[in-house]
């Protein structure tokens, strides 16, 4: 059985964690989302995100919105997720060698539509429309930062609440332009409170208010068939999209005022302010070139990153400013392809390769881990465009993703006077093993 | 399609639940770094009490059994260890350093970790560094010591400031409320610190900051007041401007040999506000809790001397008002800064007073143990503390530092004890750690104060303290409304001399010119009130202001006017409402009177004063036959015949840090005691043997009317022999090289060779050092007495008048009705039956008038005396009970003369007589020792003294009626007195010790006649049986007695303030 070979030890195990998603491991927050760290739906994770670019299905509102464009038909589309990670590091510091094992779990749902005819207007309108909650809809915001004495590594871990709503329209024959936001939250929360040292509190006031931080994204999709050809020549079946994402980042501030009777007066309160960042997203220029038959199709994704920007941000980052982390700008090569096997069910492969973005082997007290992946990819798409009991067709995807973490050493570095191990060598590495399926009603 | 896969996935499912997840990872936990938390004394910390055991206290307890080789106590410079006694708390946690002997004063010490300490987990402690000293290990200088000599009580041979508290540029930095506190490395005249003239603190525009000033021995603080009305100072209002520049100057301070110095320290201070007021309690744990710091009961106070043993424990109380600087304002390292306002209470519970800790004393109005009632501690100035992170170990458990130093007067509610502990304690440092336990802030502290017990004594007394803040907002709330407010102004508890129905009723006549006028009040006053709160009128006349000199110490208020005060003059003392306590409660205005007994008056004789006592020595003039070998120094000069056998007079010993002390009859000519300039009159010498002089010891002289007292500038030299002398000259004239009486009279030094006569030859003392020792000198002095102007006749025209110079004042005596009972210092002498011998036939006699007559009032003798004892300690008699064991140092008194009339000879005058104490027999066979005395629980409960007096009497102008020449045997005729009597406490503080004589020792006067030619054939007529052997009996012989109880001593002790004329 195909699937049987493909299904590790461990795999089977993450799988019965699976069934165990009401028991809380430890929030482990990263940076990334779960779009750009592995893929939203099957199809973008069995082909390591090589065809995300030019996926007709909801998960382009992210990718490459202009692709809403090419296939007029609406779809709605709910899956799952589950990411199992075990994430190592070895040191004589510790003992064992799984840091962290956290999965990432989400629920999916999307939808895209031609609101072509909502409007007087000729050229066609289409929206799309993704969601994706952590913890299979449990866990809304996940957000944690924070400085660790034995590690944590830079990506993986929980993901924040994954929104995305964007459209798409053709601009001429068959270049289509795409636009759309990803929104994430940025809270605020004052604390003001008297207490006393025993921590009994009187006289509070709380104050939470969250606002939207909404980033753009765009992208254009030139079909060279379309375009220049629309008869056919030798260039049909090539596509080519360029996309551009903003930055985005989930951001937190806690402020906090304290009187304490007999040691800080009223007049001039004990005040502390935390300005924290986490799944932080940096700006992606991503340009895409794909060729498609009825058969097969094969596409090249290449990404540039620019985690750079990250630096400016943690400097204003009050938990981690001190870490003083060095990025890269970094640069992500993926090839995948995709060959229907029968009327039905079609395959898909990817390969993609990332280097590690984080430059420093050490940053104080924060102690990031980040390492080069490889990342593989296998899909299995199933349509069926007749069922029993249904109208439209159905289409089912499943994705399985391999992600191979490189070891790398880094030296824990932290400045508490109480912490024993700083300055010991810990290697780290770690695989992460993805599986997802969805369901996608056209309509 | 669809079964097909989910059967497939069928053996999958099987598998899965075989299965289990990889298990995280254990971080390895590192040893909690075991380190030093805290040490007492502090890291640098200076003028630690030399009597202090240190205490070490660790994060983890200490399991090495080689603690005793690793824990170094050496002196700093020359390396030397210190042997100690080791002692663990708290499951070992804390370590005691309990050093064998006291440490050296005015000495830097060190405590170093040879090797790392073994902690009970397997962790190695490191030799600890302060993050704010330099150098590793723990160093601390002692204070100086409190002697009078000046090598001793000095840090340094220059006259310096030492340091400022706080200062710019070190770790303690000055605030805009701080109090400045100042080390001084040689004692300050505290005539010499006047605030605005030799110390003031101006700010940027030049303009004097109001402050108050406190100042003792090498301490100097200035504590600022910017408040307008003081029960506002210390509180919020009252701060310096942190936008200013300060200055602080002292130009001109001089220390007790006239050296002055001159300082200057310019400084910004730091904003401290918002301020906020916490409150913190002392907690009352009723003795059952202990110190985690070293195991001592927290919060209590037990007083360590000689005088009173152990006293204690009593148990501290209090709430303090402790003033936070905003601590935001002071991140990371620096210290925060508070303040305890000035006026802010600790009150102890009642402590018994007992006699060297065994022999209680029982209250004179009550039968019930003196206790001292509530013991309180107002702080005289605003204390200054800091809080900052603990400077030995940077993790995050280990508790902050504490440190808060305070200017303290302490005094009781009773007031004999009062006035015996009423005093200012300057700079008190408390040491301790500061952690939060169960929301409450707890300050665990260790602090050592040093009262000085009866002007006599230094106790000392550790105190371990447990402070805690309880910061929740309604306790907070509710102390802060309930603040204390002081609205009582302080009220006058006893005083010196006394009223005239004082207990006893002779108070007054007890009191001497260079004896001040020692007021107790029952709180702290405030300095600058002193000078418009007393006027002193002298017979109506008021005194001005500055013929007045007065000193405050503690509740205490010293006042002796310029020239003492006179015999025979009528004062009254107004105390004014002008006389504030700390926040401005005015005194009740009263005025008290009191006089001295009169001294001249119609034709009364003039005579030469003498020295009641000297110490060292024995204050007669000698014979000069020096042996330093073996120890002795000549005897006496007297009148006696060739073939009396005399005492030698050893030579004794002189503890190193005791200043001489002479005590005279009568008031001196100031200016004729000299220690410098052309013709010295008191010279002290270091010999190199008996005829060379090694060099002359320089020193200090403090003058009083009737006693003096030369402080050397260097300790006497142990095993060094030394000698006093005080010039004086034979005849009544004065001149610029002879002690000399108020009078007019030169100092008479040979009161055995002729009473009657003035002047003498110059007395020579020899002694030698030796090392210090813990007992405690105490001088006595016996008054009242009648013949005040101590000339050896009573000024009276007949012996039983009171309307005279010097009256009559005896008890009737209840036993024997028509008789009298002895006055104080008098003795009763009687002729044996009535009974004389003269020439071998019995005749009548009678003391007093002629046999047959009765004069009752005319049978007593009058002393002139005083005498020196050393306090030794506790021991344990044979039947188990405890006594106090007291050494009396011979000395010599005079008295008046004794008439016995005989029948068909008439009157015969002893003249006036001298007694001698004689040294007592020690081991070696001689008589160098000193006597012994005991003070044991009475039977009535109440304490009391004996003692054996072994005496000799001489009377050298023994007059008879037969005129010619006739010897008499009443030359160092010994005789031996039993004495024993109770020990009353005065409510000013003195002692007075009342002895009578227990047996009846017989003084039997031979008179013979000594006429050459008819003498033998006289007495061969007489006493046929001397024809042939040629001796000669006795013509006269009178059997004196003096009866069971026919002595009465009254011994009074000095005043416990001193304010000296000169000096």
């Amino acid at each position: 059985m195909p699937i049987a070979v493909l299904l590790t030890k461990r795999a089977l195990c993450a799988a019965v964690a699976l069934s165990a998603a009401g028991v809380s491991l430890s929030a482990h927050a990263s940076m990334g989302n779960i779009g750009t760290t592995y893929g939203l739906l099957p199809s973008d994770i069995g082909t390591a995100q090589a065809l995300s670019m030019f996926n007709t299905q909801v998960s382009a509102t992210y990718y490459n919105p202009a692709y809403l464009a090419k296939d007029p038909r609406g779809e709605l589309t709910t899956g799952l997720l589950h990411a199992a990670q075990e994430l190592r590091a070895t040191g004589a510091d510790r003992t064992g060698r799984v840091l962290s094992n956290t999965p990432s779990q989400h629920v999916l749902i999307g939808m895209k539509t031609d609101l072509s005819s909502l409007t007087r207007f000729g050229p066609p309108l289409y929206l799309g429309f993704v969601a994706g909650v952590e913890k299979y809809g449990m866990e809304l915001l996940a957000f944690e930062s924070e400085t660790s004495e034995s590690g944590q590594f830079l990506h993986y871990g929980r993901q924040p609440l994954f929104l995305n709503i964007g459209g798409a329209t053709t601009l001429w024959r068959g270049i289509d332009a795409g636009v759309s936001t990803r929104i994430t939250l940025h809270s605020e929360a004052d604390l003001s409170t008297t207490t006393d040292l025993a921590g009994n509190t009187e006289q509070e006031q709380l104050s939470v208010q969250a606002k939207p931080s909404i980033r753009g994204i765009a992208s254009i999709n030139v079909d060279f068939g379309k375009t220049f050809c629309p008869q056919g020549c030798w260039l049909s079946g090539f596509e080519t999209a360029v996309a551009y994402r903003m930055a985005s980042n989930t951001k937190t501030t806690v402020s906090a005022n304290t009187v304490i009777p007999g040691l800080i007066p009223e007049e001039e309160p004990l005040n502390f302010t935390i300005v924290t960042y986490d799944s932080y997203q940096p700006s992606v220029i991503a340009l895409g070139m794909h060729y498609g038959t009825e058969r097969w199709r094969v596409g090249v994704t290449v990404e540039q990153q620019n985690w750079s920007e990250l630096e400016d941000e943690l400097a204003k980052d009050t938990v981690k400013d001190q870490a003083n982390a060095q990025f890269r700008d970094i640069i992500v090569p993926r090839i995948g392809g995709s060959f229907q096997l029968t009327r039905h069910f079609a395959i898909s492969a990817g390969l993609a390769w990332q280097e590690s973005a984080l430059k420093s082997d050490s940053t104080t007290d924060v102690n990031y881990f980040d390492n080069e992946k490889y990342i593989a990819g296998l899909g299995l798409t199933a349509e069926f465009p007749r069922t029993r009991y249904l109208t439209y067709p159905v289409r089912i995807d499943l994705g399985y993703q391999r992600q191979m973490l490189k070891e790398r050493d880094f030296i824990i570095d932290n400045s508490n006077p109480d912490s024993t191990n700083s300055g010991t060598v810990v290697t780290t590495d770690g695989d992460i093993d993805v599986f997802s399926g969805s369901i996608s009603f056209k309509f | 399609m669809k079964t097909k896969k989910i059967l497939a996935l069928a053996p999958v499912f099987a598998l899965l639940v075989a299965c289990e997840a990889d298990d995280l990872q254990n971080m390895q936990r590192g040893p909690v770094n075991a380190a030093l938390i805290y040490s007492y004394p502090a890291d640098e910390q200076a003028e630690v009490p030399p009597k202090a055991d240190l205490i070490l206290r660790f994060s983890l307890p200490i399991a090495d059994d080689e603690l005793a080789e690793k824990l170094v106590l050496r002196e700093q410079h020359t390396g030397t260890p210190v042997p100690y006694e080791l002692r663990a708390v708290d499951d070992g946690h804390s370590l005691v350093l309990a050093p064998h002997a006291e440490l050296e004063p005015g000495t830097g010490y060190e405590i170093i970790f040879d090797a790392p300490l073994l902690a009970s987990n397997g962790e190695l402690v490191a030799n600890p560094n302060a993050n704010y000293s330099a150098e590793p290990g723990i160093q601390f200088t002692t204070r100086a010591a409190l002697s009078g000599v000046l090598a001793l009580d000095s840090l340094a041979s220059e006259f310096e400031v030492v340091d400022m508290l706080p200062a710019p540029d070190s770790f303690f930095q000055p605030m805009d409320f701080s109090t400045f506190l100042f080390r001084t490395s040689q004692p300050i005249h505290p005539d010499s610190v006047v605030y605005g003239e030799t110390i003031s603190l101006t700010d940027s525009a030049g303009a004097l900051v109001p402050a108050n000033v406190l100042v003792k021995g090498r301490y100097l603080t200035l504590d600022p007041c910017t408040a307008p009305d003081p029960r506002d100072c210390g509180s919020q209002q009252d701060r310096l401007d942190a936008n200013q520049h300060y200055t602080l100057a002292l130009d001109g301070i001089s220390n007790l040999h006239g050296d002055t110095l001159s300082f200057s320290r310019s400084f910004q201070p730091r904003n401290t506000g918002p301020s906020v007021i916490l409150f913190q309690e002392a907690v009352d744990a009723n003795f059952s809790q202990q110190s985690v710091l070293n195991g001592q009961l927290v919060n209590a106070v037990t007083l360590n001397s000689v005088l009173q043993g152990v006293a204690g424990p009593s148990q501290q109380t209090g709430g303090l008002y402790a003033e936070l600087a905003y601590a935001p304002s002071f991140p990371g390292d620096d210290p925060v800064p508070l303040r305890i306002a000035r006026g802010s209470v600790l009150s102890s519970t009642s402590l018994d007073v007992k006699i060297g800790g065994s022999v209680p004393i029982i209250a004179s109005d009550s039968d019930q143990i003196q206790g001292t009632g509530e013991i309180k501690v107002t702080m005289i100035s605003d204390a200054v503390g800091y809080l900052y992170p603990n400077p030995y170990s940077r993790a995050s458990t280990a508790p902050r530092h504490v440190k808060l130093i305070m200017d303290v007067a302490m005094n009781t509610a009773e007031a004999q004890p009062n006035a015996s502990l009423s005093q200012n304690l300057l700079r008190v440092e408390l040491t301790g750690l500061a952690i939060v336990t169960n929301g409450v802030l707890t300050i665990d502290a260790i602090g050592m104060v040093e009262p000085n017990l009866l002007g006599q004594e230094f106790t000392d007394a550790t105190i371990a303290f447990r402070i805690e803040a309880d910061t929740n907002a309604a306790v907070q709330r509710n102390a802060l409304a309930n603040r204390p407010v002081d609205l009582q102004g302080p009220q006058l508890q006893s005083w010196v001399p006394g009223p005239a129905d004082a207990t006893p009723p002779t108070r007054q006549a007890m009191q001497r010119p260079g004896n001040p006028i020692v007021l107790n009040f029952d709180e702290p006053l405030d300095q600058d009130t002193l000078q418009q709160g007393f006027v002193l009128r002298a017979n109506g006349e008021p005194l001005a202001n500055q013929q007045l000199r007065r000193q405050l110490d503690g509740t205490v208020v010293t006042l002796n006017p310029i020239g003492g005060l006179q015999h025979g003059t009528d004062y009254e003392l107004d105390i004014t409402s002008a006389l504030t306590d700390l926040v401005g409660n005015p005194a009740m205005p009263e005025t008290l009177s009191f006089s001295l007994p009169a001294i001249a008056g119609n034709g009364a004789v003039q005579r030469s004063p003498i020295a009641l006592t000297v110490y060292p020595g024995f204050p007669c003039a000698t014979t000069g036959t020096v042996s330093f070998a073996n120890n002795e120094q000549g005897r006496c000069l007297d009148s006696a015949p060739s073939g009396t056998s005399r005492d030698t007079l050893p030579i004794p010993a002189m503890p190193e840090d005791r200043p001489v002390m002479v005590v005279f009859s009568q008031s001196m000519d100031l200016d004729s005691i000299r220690i410098s300039g052309d013709t010295p009159t008191l010279v002290v010498e270091r010999m190199s043997n008996e005829t060379t002089v090694a060099e002359v010891v320089s020193g200090r002289l403090e003058k009083n009317h009737q006693q003096i007292r030369f402080f050397p500038d260097q300790p006497w030299l142990d095993g060094s022999f030394y000698r006093l002398r005080l010039r004086s000259a034979s005849g009544s004239q004065c001149s610029t090289s002879t002690i000399c009486g108020a009078n007019g009279l030169p100092l008479k030094t040979d009161l055995l060779v002729n009473p009657e006569a003035n002047g003498g030859p110059d007395l020579v003392i020899y002694f030698r050092g030796a090392p210090r020792t813990n007992t405690v000198f105490t001088p006595l002095r016996n008054l009242p007495i009648r013949d005040t102007n101590a000339n050896y006749v009573i000024d009276c025209h007949s012996p039983g008048a009171s309307d005279c110079l010097e009256p009559f004042n005896h008890q009737p005596d209840p036993a024997n009705p028509g008789q009298f009972l002895p006055a104080e210092n008098s003795a009763r002498l009687e002729v044996v039956n009535g009974q004389a011998t003269v020439a071998g036939m019995p005749a009548n006699a009678n003391v007093g008038c002629p046999p047959g007559n009765s004069c009752p009032e005319n049978k007593f003798i009058y002393q002139t005396y005083a005498l020196n004892t050393e306090i030794v300690g506790t021991v344990t008699l044979d039947d188990g009970e405890e006594a106090i064991r007291v050494l009396l140092y011979p000395t010599l008194l005079a008295t008046t003369s004794a008439s016995v009339f005989l029948d068909g000879l008439g009157e015969s005058a002893t003249g006036p007589q001298v007694l001698r104490m004689r040294y007592a027999m020690s081991d070696s066979g001689r008589r160098d020792g000193l006597l012994e005395g005991l003070i044991r629980t009475g039977d009535d409960g109440r304490p009391e003294f004996s003692a054996v007096a072994p005496l000799l009497l001489d009377a050298p102008n023994l007059a008879m009626p037969i005129e010619g020449a006739l010897g008499h045997n009443l030359y160092s005729l010994p005789l031996e007195l039993d004495l024993s009597g109770p020990i009353v406490f005065l409510d000013d503080g003195r002692m007075q010790v009342v002895q009578y004589n227990r047996n009846a020792p017989a003084l039997n006067a031979s008179i013979s006649i000594t006429i050459p030619l008819i003498g033998p054939i006289l007495d061969c007529l007489l006493n046929p049986a001397n024809c042939l052997s040629g001796e000669q009996t006795s013509t006269v012989q009178i059997p004196l007695v003096i009866p069971v109880g026919g002595v009465y001593l009254n011994f009074i002790s000095f005043p416990v303030k001193n304010l000296p004329e000169e000096g």
